[in-house]
């Protein structure tokens, strides 16, 4: 890091929270802090949209996984489109024409108080450790990298969401996405370009393409079934659309960006430029993943990404191993990249016998290569046992750090604390808005006067960020750090929005019906991830907790109204 | 112009109709670029 580059990182961030907190200043009242004004564009409330989606996580991770895993993560977004269309026509319409603050709000005049604050709790508990996760997956990179101390990366993350969100409310996390938006997509661009750049003068954009498919990378469409299988087209098109029904329907941090439209128009034009963007841009992300990928081809990578656990480790009883090992991954290199070059004239020469011939001598170099890694990260989880083996969200942020030019490094870390303070604080203002509208206004302080509102609702807003803060700061967890997060939003959003496609399409069903079979749907999605984690993929539990509410209190209802009332012998149907 | 008229085209289907296009374009084009390669 050159004094160019922390010249850029610390000039854009506070750029971004110096404009959003003059820009949003004089939130008079609640209804101002927690909704905004109310008169962002469609393409403003798209690109709001988008960066509260996009956190440093998919920057960080994204690109690993298309270096390890291929480009078949893309299948995660196909059921966004479809979600984007049931989204716009069914719920945006009933939130405003209700005048919700929230979107459980609507389920206290469906159902009643209760089964709004289960659904509100449900969606406190599911954004409550996704916003620590949010604040903890680049701090713990960043720190590693950087060898910062991890509370103070999180202290710094932190601190700068709060002074901008806690001071602007909703306006000011609307009004720093666009600039965050614009970091996060020109930096990404220019990561590409200079990846491609990277590459020898005789490796064409065509080729680089032609080696990567060769090599199995872009495995985009994969149609083989399975329940264990995260990734397909089946659990993208069917399981994804659950989860972004639920996530873009449901989920506050959410619907707080789609209803600080103008307009009903304004709104749905915003989720349907999402629904049109998010594939391409998620292809994009994985492509510099690809790019990289290549790039590695003929650039030799580290044996193991985290450099810094790799160097302490060289240090311990196991240093002797892991040199000899990373000379054993050199020679296997070595071998590979004669067979990758194969590859490359094979391609110029359209032989296909040639190509495969390179191809298998590429896959037995990678194999004992790959046999390599799992032995190093084995040496090193028994020379560090507290120390974390995975390294595939080290890879794309190594890249940069040891290839891009300076000023563009400092640009790349920006887009990282971009991504993470964008998503924050949207996390965080939907956790103020629930907190305080669905729980604390509706049960504790009906009565408040206005000013008492809006201190409130800072104060609770200033509380979630500090158990953030506290949650990242304490947590030890790190293994594939995008997939927990999926995880975590996967265990309740399939309850939840069962919840919400009982109270639209199911006008019989009644709340007692529709609270019970939620609680017992919760407990069938925990008892999967418990019990049955190797069989069934994740991403299915938002399939399986919202037909279990759906079935369920369908049955429910049934049964209350085919018992019969105890005392009277009216025909009338009893309350449930 | 009503709170409800869309920008562009004359009805939301219309929208609604591009999305879903564009969404499957994307899924076939991608599955023929995987075929080609794998």
């Amino acid at each position: 890091m050159s004094a160019l580059d922390w010249t850029v990182l610390f000039g854009t961030l506070a750029f971004i929270v110096l404009y959003g907190t003059w820009k949003s200043r004089g939130a008079r009242n609640m209804e101002s802090f927690l909704k905004g004004d109310q008169q962002l564009k469609w393409w403003m409330v798209g690109v709001s949209i988008m960066a509260t989606q996009a956190s440093a996580v998919t920057f960080l991770s994204t690109p690993g996984q298309a270096i390890e895993d291929g480009m078949r993560f893309i299948q995660f977004y196909f059921g966004l489109p479809l979600a984007m269309v049931i989204i716009s026509v069914t719920m945006v319409p009933i939130y405003y024409r209700l005048k919700v603050y929230t979107a459980y709000e609507y389920l206290e005049t469906r159902f009643d108080l209760k089964t709004r604050i289960l659904a509100a709790i449900l969606f406190l508990i599911l954004r409550g450790l996704s916003v620590g996760i949010t604040l903890f997956a680049p701090s713990l990179v960043l720190s590693t990298v950087f060898g910062w101390n991890i509370v103070a990366t999180t202290l710094l993350i932190g601190v700068l969401v709060i002074v901008y969100t806690v001071s602007g409310g909703s306006n000011a996390v609307s009004l720093t996405q666009r600039h965050q938006m614009a970091v996060i997509l020109g930096g990404m661009g220019l990561a590409g370009v200079i990846a491609f750049m990277l590459l020898p003068d005789d490796v064409s954009l065509v080729d680089t393409v032609k080696v990567a498919g060769e090599l199995g990378k872009l495995n985009l469409v994969t149609t083989d079934f399975s329940w264990s299988d995260r990734y397909n087209i089946w659990s993208g098109l069917l399981a994804s659309t659950f989860l972004f029904l639920s996530y873009f329907g449901t989920d506050q941090s959410q619907v707080a960006r789609y209803l600080g439209g103008k307009s009903l128009r304004e709104s749905r034009m915003g989720l349907i430029f999402n629904g049109l963007l998010k594939i391409p841009m998620q292809f994009v992300i994985l492509f510099i993943g690809v790019l990289v990928f290549v790039f590695y081809l003929f650039h030799a990578p580290p044996v193991f990404h985290n450099e810094v656990l790799l160097r302490q480790s060289r240090a311990t009883s196991a240093g002797a191993e892991i040199r000899s090992l990373e000379k054993s991954f050199l020679d296997e290199y070595a071998v590979q990249q004669v067979a990758v070059r194969q590859l490359v004239d094979g391609i110029h020469r359209d032989d296909r016998a040639a190509i495969d011939v390179a191809k298998t001598q590429y896959r037995a170099a990678k194999q004992k290569e790959d046999s390599i890694k799992t032995r190093t990260r084995q040496v090193i989880g028994k020379a560090m046992p507290r120390a974390k083996t995975q390294d595939r969200d080290y890879i794309f942020l190594n890249f940069v750090l040891h290839y891009l030019p300076h000023g563009v490094i400092g640009l790349l870390l920006a887009v990282m604390f971009s991504a993470a303070m964008s998503s924050m604080s949207s996390e965080l203002s939907a956790l103020a808005s629930t907190s305080m509208v669905d729980i604390y206004k509706r049960v504790f302080k009906p009565s408040a006067s206005a000013a008492q509102d809006l201190f409130a609702s800072k104060v609770l807003m200033t509380l979630w960020a500090l158990i953030a803060m506290t949650f990242a700061a304490l947590a030890n967890f790190a293994e594939n750090l995008i997939q927990f997060v999926n995880i975590v939003g996967s265990l309740f959003y399939g309850t939840i929005l069962g919840i919400f496609l009982v109270a639209f399409y199911l006008p019989r069903v009644k709340s007692n019906a529709v609270f019970w079979s939620a609680v017992v749907a919760e407990g069938a999605v925990f008892l999967c991830y418990f019990y049955f984690y190797e069989q069934i993929a994740f991403l299915y539990y938002n399939i399986i907790g919202c037909v279990i509410v759906l079935l369920l209190s369908l049955v429910l209802q049934a049964l209350a109204q085919a018992a019969p009332v105890s005392g009277s012998s009216s025909p009338q149907s009893p309350r449930l | 112009m009503s709170d409800e008229q869309p920008p562009v085209f004359s009805s939301w289907r219309t929208w609604y109709i591009l999305v879903l296009a564009v969404m499957i374009a994307q899924v076939v084009l991608y599955g023929l670029i995987t075929r080609y390669f794998l």
